[in-house]
């Protein structure tokens, strides 16, 4: 919605502006201008109307599994891995749910920056696989530039206990509401390999509304 | 440059601030302070003279997801762009997805310190070989600390990269990825790739 009930007050050659809606006004360069709508704050960049930049509302977290020794039984779909043991590493305006999801607080939706890590180990398996890495909203199908690929194995034996890992990582931008959740899950090209998700990271940071 | 025509309004304990040019004068802390010249806004959290500048946000991400199209004619040890994949952009804010040339550019007036991640997927063509994928600014060469490895083999078809960057970036820079085989003339295919920019500093 364009900016719209402006209220302005002079500041030398700033201006010190209130509205309803994102602002799409004209302004002196160095103006700022906050919509009481979402309580967003924002500084006119260049002068004009389409130089409006929003400040930061702080948000973030991370939850993350270390040392885990619990496989998961990979198929040709996405597996969630809520069922391992998640920590929470802090948040601002997040939580872990008790299933290892982060969870979005009241008021702190927005879009996030996600950056998610994790070692994929694969045991005991003569042939090769490939494992997917994904970042799950509210348990879906992670989509398409949220997740990564790779292939693990293919030289193991599948009675000696031999192993094989991968490192895999998500890098993208997510639109979130209040109870909103991400989680990782993981997915095989075949339905036989047991996966190891041995180490993760889940990031995420708060940088628009 | 040191402040300069500095106006000043009060709001109880703090003040409202313009002026031209760096702070660096003395004012409340939480006093607020507008560089008109660049439009960076300031905060003091001293009472004195230090200020932070507060980050003014820009953001963008291109993927690539099922690419089958691989870079031909390969020259080992040369650079090459992945721009013959179809990619496709998401959430951009000061940050243009340029579909055509499969690069992100950098809009006016949001130059500024970026946080550059990226990752991709290396699929082996014919034989084994050792690839790299990197940052490739205004399409040039990936620099030192801006590009990873991984291998493919017989046994293990596809490998996984991963790529963390800080640089400079000022209007209309373009950021993409590249990649170039090591080790052999072997195709380079990379079926699944994302680049995300962050900007992080407002210089």
């Amino acid at each position: 919605m364009p900016t719209t009930n402006l209220q302005s007050q002079s500041l030398g050659n700033i201006l010190i502006e209130s509205g309803t809606g994102t602002p799409d006004h004209t302004s002196p360069k160095g103006s700022y201008y906050t919509n009481i709508t979402t309580g967003s704050l924002f500084i006119n960049s260049n002068g004009t109307s389409t130089g409006w930049e929003m400040l930061n509302k702080v948000a973030w977290g991370e939850m993350y599994i270390q040392s885990n020794t619990t496989n998961t039984t990979t198929t040709t779909n996405w597996v969630s891995t809520t069922g391992l043991t998640w920590s929470f590493a802090g948040g601002n305006g997040t939580e872990m749910t008790t299933n290892g999801r982060l969870r979005i607080r009241q008021n702190k939706g927005g879009v996030y920056y996600i950056l998610a890590t994790g070692s994929v180990q694969v045991q005991n398996v003569a042939s090769a696989y490939t494992f997917f890495f994904g970042v799950s909203k509210n348990g879906a199908t992670p989509s398409d530039g949220f997740w990564q690929g790779g292939m693990l194995g293919g030289a193991l034996t599948a009675t000696v206990a031999e192993e094989d890992d991968k490192t895999f990582s998500v890098t993208n931008f997510v639109s979130l509401s209040a109870g909103d959740t991400l989680e990782i899950a993981l997915r095989s090209s075949s339905a036989v390999p047991l996966a190891r998700l041995e180490a993760a990271n889940i990031f995420i940071y708060r940088i628009g509304d | 440059m040191a402040t300069s025509n500095l106006i000043s309004k009060s709001l109880g304990g703090v003040l409202q601030e313009s002026g031209s040019g760096s702070p660096n004068h003395t004012s409340p802390r939480g006093s607020t302070y507008t560089d008109q010249s660049n439009g960076i806004i300031y905060l003091n959290i001293d009472g004195s003279t230090s200020w932070v500048d507060i980050n003014k946000n820009s953001y963008g991400n291109m993927y690539v997801s099922g690419n089958t199209t691989a870079v031909t004619g390969v020259t080992t040890n040369t650079w090459y762009s992945l721009s013959g994949a179809t990619w496709s952009g998401s959430s951009n804010s000061g940050i243009t997805f340029s579909g055509g040339s499969d690069i992100l550019i950098v809009n006016s007036g949001r130059e500024g310190k970026y946080l550059a991640v990226a990752n991709g997927r290396i699929n082996r063509q014919t034989a084994n070989a050792v690839y790299q994928i990197g940052f490739s600014i205004n399409n040039g060469t990936p620099s030192d600390g801006f590009y990873h490895n991984s291998s493919t083999s017989a046994t293990e078809t596809t490998s996984s990269i991963s790529i963390i960057g800080m640089f400079n970036l000022v209007a209309n820079d373009s950021v993409q990825l590249s990649a170039r085989n090591i080790t052999t003339t072997n195709n380079i295919l990379v079926s699944e790739a994302s680049l995300t920019l962050l900007k992080i500093a407002n210089t």
